[in-house]
């Protein structure tokens, strides 16, 4: 597989994300809950993916956070897998060309996420409290994520959109001279 | 054929999801250390964190300059008042110092903290799981630090060491539902367990408390020393609440940190040092688990792995 430029800027706005998550995001945090950077790699990935291709690097997305984390290595593997799944599968029948779409699509997927993750935490480790986990984070943080995806989504799309045309300009020129 | 391989996905999805499960089971906060690929993924990635934590706390530094005049003003004139009520309390505590040098002689307390050798340490990132109360110090082990070493700061107690790598460390805070710290209330001398809230909360609460037991609200919880993680005396929180528990059986306190958990920058770890004698350099103990297995064993402290 050929890297692009695109593949590396998508390499280092992930690590900047895994960075910023904690370092930047507990700075902002809002009655404790701080939004995820990573969950917007895993949504905006998979609005673009097929169901089983989204699973899978969501999958890797939450192997390199579990790695960091370093505790109950696994959870995020499998909460970002089948969010990521999730959503692909739902783009897939009822996508619409509009902003709302993916302010849902993060939602949805940021709500799976935490949902599963704490199912699978209360299973794996008995201490998380489910219910009030769920009240006091996965809800905030699902909103908190959506609040924030504006102003994430605009500038990836921007940087995605502007090297896709860079990228068609390119090509424009190669097959007009050569 | 198409059939057959959807099933043969299916299976191997299912296989792969009860092995993750099981690797997640087995990597909670009781490991005694971390594997070679997280080491290197920490490691790597704590400068770049250190860099940006810096950066951070250098910016709401710049933002908190531009805080309203009139309220340095008033905090000035509240600061003056303070620092007269404290220079009285300072004479007070001279002489109470002297009686209690003499009443710990008497009473044969070993000075606890005096076998202790901190080490300071910058937060260089926080857990990103907000149900996770954890952060990550620059220095590992490098600088002798190991699992269950006892982390602080001056206002009082902030969490034990849980993973170490070459050159970072991850702190259990005891705001944290897994860390459980053996407490006693310093006016009474009553024991508990002081343990995390969870619910997303920064407040602590201590249980074990006997009905009968005489404390309130505003008496501060120190560590007991009990359990061989903790040193005794460290400041832990005060109390801010108190319920009665099981059919009036038992007695359960809220207590509130010392420690602002949410503005933690720089931090003391306590190594354990042991003198080799005559000129030779002190020796840093790199291994707790002795202690801690006993101290785990009698379900004092360390993780709580089950409520």
């Amino acid at each position: 597989m050929k890297i692009s430029t695109r593949h590396v800027v998508v390499i280092i706005l992930f690590l900047a994300a895994l960075v910023f998550n904690e370092t930047l995001m507990p700075a902002i945090a809002l009655g404790g809950v701080s939004p995820n950077l990573i969950i917007y790699f895993v949504i905006f990935t998979a609005l673009v993916k097929r169901p089983y291709q989204a699973a899978f690097w969501g999958a890797v997305v939450g192997l390199v956070e579990d790695l960091m984390i370093g505790r109950y290595i696994g959870l995020s593997i499998l909460s970002y897998a089948f969010a990521a799944y999730v959503i692909a599968y739902l783009r897939a029948r009822f996508y619409q060309e509009n902003l709302l779409m993916p302010l849902l699509a993060v939602f949805i997927g940021s709500f799976i996420f935490g949902s599963l993750y704490l199912v699978l935490a209360q299973i794996i480790a008995a201490p998380l409290l489910f219910t009030g986990s769920f009240i006091s984070d996965v809800l905030p943080q699902s909103l908190y994520n959506t609040a924030l995806s504006l102003a994430v989504y605009v500038p990836m799309q921007f940087i995605l959109h502007r090297m896709q045309v860079q990228r068609e300009y390119k090509r424009y020129h190669y097959r007009k001279y050569h | 054929m198409r059939k057959l391989n959807k099933k043969i996905i299916i299976v191997i999805i299912a296989v792969a999801v009860v092995l993750i499960l099981f690797l997640a089971s087995a990597t909670g906060t009781n490991r005694d250390s971390i594997s070679g690929l997280e080491g290197v993924v920490r490691d790597a990635s704590a400068p770049l964190k250190g860099g940006v934590t810096s950066l951070v706390g250098n910016t709401s530094a710049i933002s908190d300059n531009f805080v309203d005049v009139d309220q340095l003003l008033e905090e000035n004139t509240a600061l003056k008042e303070r620092v007269a009520s404290l220079e009285a309390e300072v004479a007070a505590l001279q002489d109470a110092k002297r009686e209690n040098s003499y009443l710990k002689d008497l009473l044969n307390i070993a000075d606890e903290l005096a076998d202790w050798q901190p080490v300071a340490s910058t937060v260089v990132a926080r857990s990103s799981k907000s149900w996770y109360n954890t952060i990550t110090i620059k220095g590992g082990k490098d600088q002798g630090f190991s699992k269950n070493m006892p982390v602080i700061t001056a206002e009082g107690l902030v969490g034990r060491i849980n993973l170490v790598s070459a050159t970072t460390a991850e702190v259990l805070l005891i705001i944290d539902q897994e860390c459980a710290v053996s407490a006693v209330v310093q006016t009474s001398q009553t024991a508990g367990v002081v343990a995390g809230n969870g619910y997303n909360s920064d407040s602590l609460y201590m249980i074990h408390i006997p009905a009968d037991a005489k404390i309130s609200t505003g008496q501060t919880v120190i560590s007991s020393g009990l359990g061989g993680i903790f040193p005794r005396g460290l400041r832990i929180g005060y109390i801010n609440n108190v319920t009665s528990v099981q059919g009036g059986l038992m007695q359960q306190a809220t207590v509130e940190p010392f420690v602002d958990f949410d503005r933690l920058s720089n931090v003391l770890v306590l190594t354990n040092v042991t003198q080799s004698g005559g000129d030779e350099s002190p020796v840093v103990t790199q291994n707790h688990d002795e202690e801690n297995r006993e101290g785990q064993a009698s379900g004092i402290e360390g993780e709580v792995s089950a409520r």
